[in-house]
């Protein structure tokens, strides 16, 4: 009985412990170049203009794509809702943001990666495995780009 | 005959109602928007059915719009994007009529535009309870610095109600001055005050009307902890409670 137990608790942490894993991401950004998730660890933010927390921390996202120095690549993924590819264009010259970003005009991307408010920040590894997720730019999310950039 | 119109009559209605049955209107809109914006809604045309898209929404704040807006008492949120994504919906407010599952007529509805309540000017910056607030000198009145969001439970805000009990607690047990500052994100003071009767808050509140005490301590997590010593020195900040030993 106790063997039961024990294997039913260890089926359970096996389950809760399993990353999630999304498919690969092929797009093409606001300036025309294609990019994919595979074989990169790639940080991922979900955003719209509207969004007051997401325009709060873009400066962090522009200095997240900077300091990355090809140890992780970073992506802006604008989710398409309520947006429009002339204003994203206008917002990123007028600010002069340089990290790339996608549009997902049909919310595909948005849905792939299962994302339900904005901003929503995840890094996945080389495979698409989740390393960390969520919804504001936390420590957490900062010393995790920090080790990758080898600053810890 | 008059069995033929006997049974004519049912076959008729039941034409009738399977013509009405299989054409739905849809209204999408962004609650949101609708505080600010509210929509002009046009007569329906069909059975509707009123959505919210499952983008920076849950339950609670979905029923906060229906009390202050009872005419979309049946709005739902459309889980998963499943009908936008179907009907390929990326603007609001939206109307989409289908018939047999076909989309027929696509509209965007008209808004009017409310005069914003928030003042423009630069509101100077007090406790929940008229003292008035000084960064400058916010380490000669508090030590312990809770941030905080008066948009709690939600999304965005993990924990934040375990959070907002445990920094009652601290306030109740600790020496030092405790203090919390509500972001002003979509939300203005009077949900500050709500925020205070809700989680029972017995210690100073501040409404951070221009994100200023929010900025200039470089807080961005929420909700958040910073521990400042008599010097004005951060010694500690962190999404966990510091310890005041």
């Amino acid at each position: 009985m106790n063997r039961v137990i024990f294997y039913l608790l260890l089926t359970l942490l096996s389950t809760t412990s399993t990353a999630k894993e999304y498919p690969i991401l092929n797009a093409s950004t606001l300036t025309n170049n294609v990019i994919t998730s595979k074989g990169k660890i790639t940080y991922l933010k979900f955003w719209a203009t509207w969004c007051a927390y997401c325009i709060e921390e873009m400066p962090l996202l522009e200095q997240s794509y900077q300091q990355a120095n090809d140890h992780y690549q970073v992506i802006a993924i604008n989710i398409g809702f309520n947006q429009s590819e002339k204003g994203i264009k206008a917002y990123l010259d007028k600010h002069n943001y340089q990290f790339p970003t996608v549009f997902d005009e049909s919310g595909k991307i948005t849905q792939q990666f299962q994302v339900l408010g904005t901003p929503q920040h995840i890094l996945i590894d080389e495979n698409g495995k989740e390393i960390y997720r969520s919804a504001l730019f936390t420590d957490e999310l900062q010393q995790h780009l920090n080790t990758l950039q080898g600053v810890n | 005959m008059s069995l033929i119109k006997l049974l004519l009559v049912p076959i008729t209605i039941y034409l009738s109602m399977s013509a009405q049955a299989s054409t739905q209107e849809y209204i999408f809109i962004n609650i949101w928007d609708e505080y600010v914006q509210p929509t002009s809604l046009p007569a329906p045309s069909a059975p509707r059915v009123m959505l919210q898209p499952d983008i920076n929404i849950d339950d609670a704040s979905l029923e906060q719009f229906k009390a202050a807006y009872p005419s979309y008492g049946n709005i739902k949120i459309d889980k998963q994007n499943q009908l936008m994504l179907q009907f390929s919906v990326r603007q609001t407010p939206m109307r989409i009529l289908v018939e047999n599952g076909k989309v027929i007529q696509r509209e965007q509805l008209s808004t009017a535009t409310v005069a914003s309540k928030e003042e423009k000017t630069n509101t100077p910056l007090k406790t929940l309870a008229g003292t008035p607030f000084s960064i400058e000198t916010v380490n000669s009145q508090y030590r312990v610095l809770f941030f905080s969001d008066s948009l709690c439970p939600f999304q965005h805000i993990p924990a934040c109600e375990m959070k907002i009990e445990m920094n009652n607690h601290l306030a109740a047990v600790s020496d030092y001055p405790v203090l919390t500052i509500i972001k002003p994100f979509y939300v203005d003071e009077q949900s500050a005050y709500a925020y205070q009767k809700r989680f029972n808050i017995k210690h100073d509140i501040v409404f951070d009307h221009h994100n200023e005490v929010f900025s200039t301590f470089d807080v961005r997590e929420l909700p958040y902890w910073l521990v400042q010593d008599k010097q004005g020195k951060v010694v500690y900040r962190g999404n966990q409670p510091p310890s005041l030993d």
